[in-house]
Order: structure tokens, then C-alpha cells, then sequence
């Protein structure tokens, strides 16, 4: 119950700051004058009001807001026009939700579209929507005679992208450079590809009762010795003890989930929590055909309908997840993102926002050890 | 300032001695004997001696409805130094957390002398927050080209203590004793998480009744503290969390401050900042009562901006509860009948993750 003030203080001020605007800089206001060659060596816009002296409210910052606003506007009055060399257009088949690449063109195709055994390129309906929604791409009906518009597009489409919500998450991820790609169990019940092999064995769980058992008669053995009855503790009872370790060892009698006895077996996940997409960051050696394993896993939630996961959900979605790190990892990595995770896209009412859910395991970490080392060893003063 | 030493401050990590082996030579006889010594005689030698106990005592308030415990507290200076010193254990009642009433009220009245030594953390707030304020002065004026920046920043680098504008306050001549030393008017109260662990777990403390005198034992202290005896009671349930993460060697504070149940320490306030900030969930066997008790979302990013914003990363901590638990069971059975679960959350936003 102490240090309120302490944390919000201990970060030097500059630090502060930094962090704030990198905490904001989702809804940072865009400064529009780049794009036109007004105000080219003014000053930077004013910063929403948060302390005392932002905004000022003089004229100069007026001026500076208006203009931006000014070229806002030009820039959208610009006539926006598409190069004919890497327009897209297609042929949208209602019975199989995909839709047919005429002709295939442009850098859209290394991360977008699946070809067939003939060499066709298929589109799924989100990513018919997005390129729409660009301009990148002309949509005509089975027949081939019609332009479908964009509203007609989303009335066609937007039905089997299996939710409004992930096809704005879809969108979403795309715009900010993502390459998104619909994950195994996207429609299907758990099918997620990894499946745990069991970590543990017979044998090291019988040495871990036994140790457990020896321990336990030791400390019973000691408490008898202190002439106390351990049947309402204590745990570390008198007598001498050698380290803090053995005190700790002694004291951890509460039971956890550790990952490393627990035997892994994927359960059925329930809707809507299973992963809808996969995402890897933009890279140019990305091959749609060998994409490896994704950077990110994003299951889609509206916030409307559904609440935060309980445990079970929660059990069932990791379990067809494989671990985030490899052996390399250090207890900090495990403990901060966690020996799995998911992304977990909230949408409410349109607005997305992204949780990442870790599973831990704090047991497993032996923080202790170090504890107890610290103390044991000599004193040396601190470096300067 | 001179940086204190805090390894040397804080030596040890709970409020229990330990008496380590010598390093064993086997060829050297000398060594041998005096690792059998230590082996074999010490346990005997120690049993003379007396663990390291303290004192608190428990208020129980009482009226025609309810009775329940009020406080836990510890009121001997040295009791107090020393559980907060061994653990960080309790908070003082007149003071942030570190009870520091006493120096700071020392440093107050004898300001002038200079014959009181050390720092306490209240200072070190106030300092910074000086130096801050003074900081963003200078930014607000070379922003508007006033001054140049470089001369606002070594104002900042050159920022003095505050000046102490406290002035004797009339209750002041109440705060000396006969001796002319200040008064202990600190206390350092105890959670009941705390207080349960360092009385069954560490078996440390010896918690007397206030109004009796009466010292309470374990079971009655538990019988206190969760008067239902349900499985699901919250004490019961935080004190599984409690146990948990203090076994596994975490230094373990509340954390209401932050809108969570507990921080965890790598080592303790002093040496840095709480890492996590833990929510303790039960969890049922009945699935249905889960799903009454699930939150919403607005809830979840609510305490993660909270947690977030002081640089902390929230963990869940489900506590397995068991369908009934026995009066007769001892508190090892009683305790090993739950089971804890972990989930961290943190938010995450997809343009600091992309590159």
C-alpha cells in the first residue's frame, strides 16, 4: 500500500512524456500540410491539451490548426486515380464465396489470394472487400456483365467473412502493413494444426512425489524436535534452518499448473473464442506457399455480445496454441508475454482495441533461488 | 546525496534467521570438524536460543450486529524495523510504507542541528517533484522561445533541494518525551494476509488480543478471519495468492492503490519498482458460476490502462476453490486443497508491434 506517487514520479520527466505520446500515438492528430507545400517551415501542430501550458490558445496556433485543416481538405478534393498496369478485377461466385482473379497483377498478390491446381487465383470475401475499398479492384457478377459496386460488394461478401467484426480487425491489421491471413480453425471447430506431446514422464513425477514426501517427513521430523504441532503449522518452524532457499523450498506447499508436468491435450474451443487470423509482420521474404509460423494470433470478439473469457475458454483456446518461445527464452519473456499467447481483437461498436493474453505460470519461475542468493552472498557496494 | 547501500540494509529476505553450513574441504580434517560441528552441534546449541519473535496486537471491533477484525498492527520500533526490513512486511500508519514517521518528525524538529541522519522516501518524492515542476517551467518557456533550450535544461541539472518551509506547529512540544526524544506515535499495520503467513507459515509473530491480553493462536486467528468457513471465503482465497507467490520469493504488497489486489516485487520497494499487479479470481468447479462472475471488457482494459500506466503488467490469479472444505483439516490440508492458475493480459497495440 505504498508508492502511488513513487511510480508515477520515478520516471524522469522526459521519459514521461515519451511514453505518453507513444501510449497516444494511435489517435495523434495527422498534420495534413505535408502534403501540400503550405506552411513547409512552421511549427508543428499544438498537442491536445494535457498539461497547463498545451494548448496555448494563441493566434499562431490557431493559424497552424487551420491551415492543416485547409490542406485536409485539398488533399481530399484531389481526384484519386488508380495506374491500369496493376488494376485488379475479378468474378465474385456467390456458391463458393471466392471470387475469381482475371488477371493477377501488382504487389497486393504476394500476401492475398490462393491459386488452384490450374493456376486460377481465388480471393477469399475479406480480402475482395479490402481491395474494393482501395480502389484496387473492379468486382463483376458471375456472368461476367456487371460492375458490382461497393455497397453491392458488401452485401455479397461481407456475409461469409463470418462477422462484421473480423472483417474490421481483418481490415484493421492490413491498413497498418500486417500480412493477415485466415487461421485453420477460422470456421472449424479446434482443428488448429499443433497438438502438445505430452512434456512429462512417469518417472520424473514419481521422483518429484518422492522428493516432495521426503521433504515433508523431514520438516515434520523438525517440527517434532521444536516440540511443535504442525497440525495448524507452522511451515518453518524453529530448529535451525540453513538457507533461505531450504526455507522457501519448505513454504511452497500450495499447488499450481506448471507447464512443465502438465500434459497438453487440445480441447474443443468454444465461439468465439478460437483463432480467427494469423498475422506476421510485413517482410518481403514473406511466401504465401511457406509462410512459417505467424508472428501474432488474433481471435476476433465483439464486446457487445460477448465478456471477457473464463478460464475454461481461455484453457481450451491455449491448448491449440503451440509455446511462444523456444528454449532460449528467460524467465522475464515467459513471465511478461507469457509461455503462450493470443491476441485477443475487441470490437465495440466499430472501435477495435487489442488485449494480449498470456498463460503463465509464476510457480514455475524460480525467483526464489535468487532471492535467497542475493542475502547469502558477501556485500559489495553498488556500482556507481 | 550519498546512495545508501540497500544490499546491506535489507539482508534478508523473510523475518527468519538462517545459520548457513561452512564450505566442506574433504581433505582438509580442520574443515571436516568444523562442518560436523556445524552440522551436528549447532541444532542442539540453537535450541537454547530463542527465534526472533514479535508482537502485534489484534483489534477486534464488536457491536449488536457483527464482531470482526479491525486491525492487526505491531507498535515496537525495533519489531517494525524489523519486519519491514526482512520481507517488507506491513505499512506504517503515519507514512507512505516504510515506516519513517519517526526520522521524518526528527529531521522536522531538529532541522537545524543537522543531527539526524538518513533519507526517507517521502523526501525523495518530494525532491523529485520539485525538480520536475521546475522542469517542465523551463520546456513551457523554451517552447515559447523565451529562453533557449539549453539553458532550461541546466537549470534542470542544477536543481537544488527544496527549501523546507515547515514552521514549528503548536503540537510540536507534545511530540518530545521527558528526554526531549520524539515520541513513537508509529504503528505498522499488517494486512491479514500478512499477518496469517507470519504467524502459521513463518511462525514468527505473537498476535495478543487488544482488549484482553489474551495471545491468539492460529486456529482461533483463522476462525477469525473467515468466520463462514465457506471454501470461497476471501480470505482464504487472497491468502492462497498470498502464500503462492511469497513461497515462490516474491516480495508480495497490497496493491488496492492501483486498482488490483496485490504487486509483486522482484525483490521489495526499495530496489525497484513492482513488476506485476496480480487480481485474485476465484474459480469453481460449477462452470455456471464462472460465467456469473465474468467481466466485461470495459473492465479488463479499465485495469489494464490503470496497471499499464504505472508501467505493470496484470496477472490474473485464479484460485481453484474446492467444492467444500473440513473443519478438521490442518491448514497444510486446508491450503493444498486449492490450486492457482495464471494468465497475464497487457494491451497490445498493433503499430509498436509491427517492426
Amino acid at each position: 500500500m505504498d508508492d502511488l506517487d513513487k511510480d508515477y514520479d520515478n520516471v524522469p520527466a522526459t521519459q514521461g512524456r515519451g511514453e505518453q505520446e507513444d501510449a497516444e500515438s494511435d489517435d495523434e492528430q495527422q498534420d495534413w500540410r505535408m502534403l501540400t507545400a503550405m506552411g513547409s517551415n512552421r511549427r508543428s501542430l499544438p498537442k491536445r491539451g494535457e498539461k497547463e501550458y498545451e494548448p496555448t490558445g494563441s493566434s499562431s496556433d490557431r493559424n497552424n490548426l487551420d491551415e492543416s485543416r485547409q490542406a485536409m481538405y485539398i488533399a481530399l478534393n484531389g481526384e484519386r486515380r488508380h495506374t491500369s498496369k496493376v488494376h485488379i478485377s475479378g468474378i465474385w461466385y456467390p456458391h463458393l464465396r471466392k471470387a475469381k482473379v482475371l488477371v493477377a497483377r501488382g504487389p497486393h498478390f504476394r500476401s492475398i489470394g490462393k491459386a488452384d491446381s490450374n493456376g486460377v487465383i481465388w480471393l477469399l470475401p475479406e480480402e475482395v472487400i479490402y481491395l474494393m475499398e482501395r480502389g484496387s479492384m473492379s468486382l463483376y457478377n458471375a456472368h461476367g456483365d456487371t460492375n458490382i459496386s461497393l455497397q453491392g460488394c458488401y452485401a455479397a461478401c461481407l456475409g461469409s467473412c463470418q462477422g462484421h467484426e473480423r472483417y474490421l480487425v481483418y481490415a484493421h491489421l492490413k491498413r497498418l502493413g500486417f500480412i493477415v491471413q485466415r487461421a485453420a480453425s477460422f470456421d472449424g471447430y479446434g482443428e488448429e494444426e499443433t497438438v502438445q506431446k505430452p512434456t512429462s514422464n512417469r518417472a520424473r513425477k514419481l521422483w518429484n512425489f518422492l522428493v516432495q514426501k521426503f521433504a515433508s517427513f523431514c520438516i515434520g521430523l523438525r517440527c517434532v524436535f521444536s516440540k511443535k504441532i504442525p497440525s495448524f503449522g507452522p511451515i518453518v518452524c524453529g530448529g535451525v534452518w540453513r538457507s533461505y532457499d531450504s526455507i522457501y523450498r519448505a513454504l511452497q506447499i500450495i499447488p499450481f499448473y506448471s507447464h512443465r508436468d502438465s500434459i497438453v491435450t487440445p480441447k474443443s474451443t468454444t465461439v468465439p473464442f478460437r483463432v480467427a487470423y494469423n498475422i506476421w509482420k510485413p517482410r518481403p521474404s514473406f511466401k504465401k506457399s511457406n509462410p512459417g509460423e505467424p508472428d501474432f494470433r488474433v481471435v476476433v470478439v465483439n464486446a457487445q455480445k460477448d465478456r471477457m473469457p473464463t478460464l475454461a475458454q481461455a484453457d481450451a483456446l491455449f491448448s491449440t496454441l503451440p509455446t511462444a518461445h523456444g528454449s532460449t527464452s528467460t524467465s522475464q519473456q515467459r513471465l511478461r508475454d507469457g509461455y503462450k499467447n493470443v491476441i485477443i481483437g475487441v470490437v465495440d461498436c466499430g472501435i477495435i482495441s487489442f488485449v494480449k493474453y498470456g498463460d503463465v505460470s509464476f510457480g514455475d519461475e524460480r525467483i526464489f533461488e535468487r532471492a535467497a542468493n542475493n542475502t547469502t552472498k558477501k556485500y559489495r557496494p553498488m556500482k556507481k | 546525496m550519498k546512495k545508501r547501500n540497500l544490499n546491506a540494509i535489507y539482508t534478508a529476505p523473510l523475518p527468519v534467521e538462517v545459520v548457513p553450513l561452512p564450505p566442506l574441504v574433504p581433505h582438509n580434517p580442520l574443515s571436516v570438524a568444523y562442518y560436523v560441528y556445524q552440522l551436528v552441534f549447532v541444532p542442539f546449541l540453537w535450541g537454547f536460543k530463542r527465534r526472533r519473535r514479535f508482537t502485534a496486537y489484534l483489534e477486534l471491533y464488536t457491536d449488536s450486529v457483527s464482531s470482526y477484525v479491525s486491525s492487526i498492527a505491531v507498535d515496537s520500533y525495533e519489531d517494525m524495523q524489523g519486519l519491514w526490513k526482512a520481507g517488507f512486511f506491513g505499512k506504517g500508519t503515519q507514512s507512505r510504507s516504510d515506516p519513517t514517521w519517526e526520522l521524518r518528525t526528527a529531521k522536522r524538529l531538529q532541522e537545524a542541528s543537522g543531527e539526524v541522519e538518513g533519507v526517507a522516501p517521502e523526501e525523495v518524492t518530494a525532491r523529485r517533484r520539485a525538480a520536475r515542476k521546475k522542469f517542465k517551467n523551463a520546456r513551457a518557456l523554451a517552447e515559447q522561445g523565451i529562453v533557449g533550450n539549453d539553458t532550461a535544461m541546466e537549470k534542470v541539472e542544477t536543481c537544488e533541494e527544496p527549501r523546507r518551509q515547515e514552521l514549528a506547529r503548536p503540537e510540536d512540544s507534545q511530540l518530545r518525551d521527558s528526554e526531549g526524544k520524539v515520541r513513537r506515535l508509529e504503528k505498522l499495520q499488517l494486512t491479514f494476509q500478512e499477518a496469517f503467513f507470519l504467524a502459521y507459515a513463518l511462525d514468527i509473530i505473537d498476535i495478543y488480543d487488544d482488549r484482553t491480553g489474551d495471545l491468539v493462536t492460529v486456529p482461533y486467528l483463522l476462525g477469525l478471519l473467515m468466520p463462514d468457513w465457506s471454501p470461497d471465503n476471501s480470505f482464504i482465497i487472497n491468502y492462497v495468492a498470498y502464500h503462492h507467490y511469497r513461497s515462490h520469493g516474491w516480495c508480495i504488497r497490497n496493491g488496492v492503490k492501483f486498482g488490483v489486489d496485490y504487486l509483486l516485487y522482484r525483490r521489495g520497494p526499495p530496489f525497484s519498482h513492482a513488476e506485476f499487479g496480480v487480481i485474485v479470481v476465484p474459480l469453481y468447479s460449477d462452470e455456471s458460476k464462472n460465467q456469473l462472475i465474468r467481466k466485461d471488457w470495459s473492465w479488463s482494459f479499465g485495469v489494464n490502462r490503470v496497471v499499464g500506466g504505472v508501467k505493470k503488467i496484470l496477472v490474473l490469479c485464479y484460485v481453484e476453490v474446492p467444492d467444500c472444505i473440513d473443519k478438521w483439516h490442518t491448514v497444510e490440508e486446508l491450503l493444498k486443497k486449492y490450486k492457482v492458475r495464471e494468465l497475464v493480459l497487457r494491451r497490445w497495440i498493433p503499430s509498436r508491434n509491427r517492426d
